[in-house]
């Protein structure tokens, strides 16, 4: 048969024959469509991979977690732990009011504070070496020659004042210290005078010196005194919390033994089930079972769990007396002479944190007063307490706390800060270089904007800490910036920080897709506008921009996705203090060191051993994560297409 | 005044820096309130010349106008004194396609004034009715103002840019082949569009088409590679042109 007549009855349109393998027809159309369309599958097998692995780990936490919680409840630690927030709030406080003391009498008494060690100095040193000089200088008859001498020991002298030149001492203690009138300023003769007492052996320190200390006693009175109120305020409560934890943690290590005590013995007799006609094997389980059994302890009610509920009947008055005495203490703050803007602004703070404090009381003195140890705790508190708990505590022997909200606050108070920086300045370059700029600008601007997107970001993390921390934390001790709300920044290692470097990440991500989107823009309508008579920006903001805004805003979409999940910079630069900014004070919250969702797994996974109740907690963590991310593309898919249909 | 609205003097035109011109020595003078139509093939330059009238050119880098001068109402429009943008307020001009901005029909109406700074709603509406019955579309949209243009059809579509653009109230209209994307029921309606507008506007119009210059306009130019040929009352051109160009060219011998 040739061609001509296959063609004829049309057997030409028949389907080439393939090969059968298996007793299916396998054909080059078909191989070929099986190929690419196996690596486009290939994604959703790998989505659907993630979500099983993340799902099957993380599984098991909350029923775990629970366990944990039921424990901590019943040997009493839950109850410690009421306390033990009492006293992470004072701790707080303290460390705010005694910032402010210092301060005050850095600013009241300056160098005079720093005199005394000064002195001592001082003395050690004109031990050594003067004797010698000023013997030399006394046996000296020439008028120069002594000149010379004289200033040579004045250097000794001065150099052994330490930092501060022996001028600048006597200008301090004349200006502090008035009734002294006869110090004169002249150095020379000042240090010499010095020097020949010392040599004479009379040398002593002199007596405005030693009046330092009573000075400094005397004039910052009040707040010396609300000091020492405060300072012991927090004894009794602390006494009983190191009561009860003693008890408790006690407690606790027995019944978390039992349990795993109890785990293994149930899993050994099911091996002893199964093992029954071999007597050997029988008799070594039967051992085993043995020696496991003494290990478990009975709690008992009288020696375990009642002094715990003596311990919390001390707790109100404790508690109450904390706070009536740091009070009386605030009280007498408030009558001392404070001299600073600083101490003034740290004595505020100090007077919010105690309001705070006393609501802390309040709440755990009901708390407290509702606590029994035998309050079941149900898989619905495991689950808030995981999704609303403000405290990530692990690796202590004290009780484990697996609480989101400090990393998930943590996370999402980076991101907003990144975002509010790189999304003016993506869009605002998107802009730029779409419609402003001339082709060559364009050439290389383009490119490099989007380079930045190849650092890698443990680069731009380190970069982050070595010199943007500094910089940053420079720039806010700068006096003359002071005004910007949030300056000076507590940590060095901060959420702004964080946020600044991740804007920086957003940035391209941001930008490039911003960019196609103003660039999808169809010409006729930036000429249509022009031809209307609108200038540039006219037609930019009110053309172009909202035509392309569903584009723009998946734009920002993904790049709050990149942002959120981003885990090397976070890790390095947020200061990885897991718990929530004090939003309370404003911008300054900026300020704190926090941890973050990613920041976490990263840093805690590899110390962990696979299916720990920890280990699984992170990847809960994983998993909230995972769905974050999932949900922000979804919007953005629904964006990109409520916008082509 | 001078009813010459519109005085062409000899103008070069170039793309590239004036190596080549695209439009070489047209003088020509339009009369105010009438219609005139470019015509002539493809590629002679016709859009070009229209987009000299309202400065369009200046977008593009190295256009460069060679020689001689353009005077609208006796003002030299590249006068360094002239800015673009005022001019074009008062240069309106129609596209080739059609393209209505992504909004509601009454914002693309508003567009004009809104840039120019007018926020009072009634001067707004007042404006938007008035335009939108000019170009006869009103009927058709009244009810649907705050829907998106790009919902009407291609006529429609083509109507509401010449309401946006008569929104301004300018001295003159350019259009550039403005029915060359329509059916030709829509097209009719333009056309006679067109016609009502010549009461008050002074329009210039490309078009490819014979039969269309020959209904709409008053007086015709013909081009050929960048110069004008031919330019007399529409009836002369297309009974008794005195250039053998032009007869070949309107009785479809070349093109
Ligand atoms: N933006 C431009 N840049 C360079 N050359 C152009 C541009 N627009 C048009 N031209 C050239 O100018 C000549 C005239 O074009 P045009 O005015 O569009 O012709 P017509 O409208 O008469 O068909 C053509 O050769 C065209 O290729
Ligand atoms: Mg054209």
């Amino acid at each position: 048969m040739n061609r001509k007549s296959d063609l004829a009855d049309g057997a030409c349109f028949k389907r080439k024959r393939g090969f059968r393998l298996m007793g299916l027809n396998f054909n080059a159309d078909g191989i070929v469509r099986g190929f690419f369309g196996g690596n486009a599958y290939l994604a959703i097998l790998f989505l659907l991979f993630i979500c099983i692995f993340l799902f099957k780990s993380a599984i098991g936490f909350i029923p775990g977690f629970r366990t944990e919680l039921s424990e901590a409840r019943i040997s009493g630690i839950e109850a410690a732990n009421h306390m033990n927030y009492q006293l992470v709030g004072y701790d707080a406080l303290y460390t705010k009011v005694n910032q402010a003391f210092i301060n005050e009498k850095r600013a009241k008494f300056g160098n005079l504070a720093t005199l005394v060690p000064i002195y001592e100095e001082f003395e050690s040193i004109i031990d050594d070496e003067l004797e010698d000089k000023v013997d030399e200088y006394t046996e000296m008859d020439d008028s120069e020659e002594k000149q010379a001498a004289a200033i040579k020991l004045t250097t000794l002298v001065t150099k052994a004042c330490g930092e501060v030149s022996t001028e600048e001492l006597l200008k301090t203690i004349q200006s502090r210290l008035p009734q002294t009138t006869e110090i004169s300023d002249n150095t020379y003769q000042k240090a010499l005078q010095y020097a020949h007492k010392y040599a004479l052996n009379d040398y002593e320190t002199p007596d405005e010196i030693n009046e330092i200390p009573a000075l400094i006693n005397d004039q910052m009175g009040a707040f010396n005194k609300a000091m020492d109120l405060i300072k012991t305020s927090d004894d009794e409560l602390r006494e009983i919390y190191q009561e009860i934890e003693k008890i408790a943690t006690k407690t606790n290590i027995t019944i978390s033994d039992n349990r795993k005590n109890l785990a293994s013995i149930t899993s050994l007799k099911d091996e002893l089930k199964d093992n029954a006609n071999d007597s050997q094997v029988a008799q070594a389980i039967q051992t085993r079972i043995k020696e496991l059994e003494p290990n478990i302890i009975e709690i008992d009610p009288a020696k375990n769990i009642l002094p715990i509920y003596e311990i919390i009947a001390k707790h109100d008055p404790a508690a109450d007396n904390m706070v009536n005495q740091f009070q009386k203490g605030i009280n007498l703050l408030e009558t001392a002479e404070i001299t600073t803007e600083k101490s003034t602004i740290l004595i505020h703070e100090s007077s919010r944190l105690f309001q705070e404090l006393k609501e802390i009381v309040t709440e755990r003195k009901s708390l407290l007063a509702e606590w029994k140890h035998d309050k079941p705790v149900t898989m619905w508190n495991s689950i808030t307490a995981f999704f609303f708990g403000s405290d990530w505590k692990t690796g202590s022997d004290r009780q484990s706390l697996y609480g989101l909200m400090p990393l998930f606050s943590g996370s999402l108070l980076i991101s907003l800060v990144a975002m509010a920086i790189a999304v003016p300045l993506a869009i605002g370059a998107a802009i730029y270089v779409n419609q402003f700029a001339n082709k060559r600008e364009s050439r290389i601007l383009k490119p490099s904007i989007e380079f930045i997107q190849t650092i890698p970001s443990v680069v731009l993390g380190l970069f982050g800490v070595l010199v943007v921390a500094g910089l940053l934390q420079g720039m806010s001790e700068v006096s003359w910036l002071s005004w910007i709300p949030g300056f000076p920044i507590q940590d060095r290692l901060n959420v702004l920080l964080a946020g600044i470097l991740l804007a920086f990440m957003a940035c391209p991500t941001i930008f490039t897709l911003a960019e196609d989107a103003l660039n999808n823009v169809p010409k006729a309508y930036s000429e249509a506008s022009l031809a209307m008579g609108a200038n540039k920006l006219q037609t930019v903001l009110k053309i172009i921009v909202p035509a392309s805004l569903s584009g723009i805003i998946a734009a920002v979409m993904l790049g709050f996705g990149r942002v959120i999940g981003e885990t090397m910079v976070v890790l390095l630069v947020a200061g990885n203090k897991a718990r929530i900014p004090d939003l309370s004070q404003g911008v300054g919250a900026l300020g704190e060191s926090v941890h973050t969702m990613t920041g976490i797994i990263a840093q805690e996974y590899g110390e962990l051993e696979p299916g720990v109740l920890h280990w699984k907690a992170l990847f809960m963590v994983g998993l909230v994560l995972f769905l974050i991310s999932l949900s922000i593309n979804s919007i953005c898919q629904r964006v990109i297409s409520r916008k082509t249909s | 005044m001078n009813s010459q609205l519109i005085q062409l003097n000899d103008l070069g035109f170039s793309y590239d820096q004036g190596k080549t011109e695209t439009i070489k020595g047209v003088s020509l003078d339009i009369p105010e309130k009438q219609v005139t139509a470019f015509i002539g093939p493809s590629g002679c330059g016709k859009s070009t010349l229209l987009r000299c009238l309202n400065r369009m050119n200046d977008l593009i880098d190295t256009a460069k106008i060679t020689r001689g001068s353009i005077k609208i109402l006796g003002q030299d429009i590249h006068a360094s004194d002239v800015d673009a943008i005022e001019l074009r307020k008062h240069v309106g001009m129609v596209f080739q396609k059609y393209n209505p901005f992504p909004k509601s029909i009454y914002e693309n109406v508003a567009y004009g004034l809104r840039i120019q700074g007018i926020k009072n709603k009634d001067v707004l509406d007042e404006a938007v009715e008035r335009s939108l019955k000019g170009s006869a579309l009103w009927d058709e949209v009244k009810d649907r103002l705050k829907t998106s243009a790009l919902g009407l059809s291609g006529g429609q579509q083509q109507r509401l840019c010449i309401a946006r653009t008569i929104a301004v109230q300018p001295k003159v209209i350019l259009m550039d082949e403005p029915c060359s994307a329509l059916d030709p029921i829509a097209t009719a309606k333009v056309e006679e569009l067109i016609t009502e507008l010549r009461e008050q506007y002074t329009i210039v119009i490309v078009t490819h088409s014979m039969q269309q210059a020959s209904r709409v306009s008053d007086r015709t130019a013909f081009f050929y590679l960048g110069e004008l040929i031919e330019y007399d009352k529409t009836n002369t051109i297309f009974q008794n042109p005195s250039q053998k160009h032009t007869e070949d060219y309107i009785s479809g011998r070349f093109g």
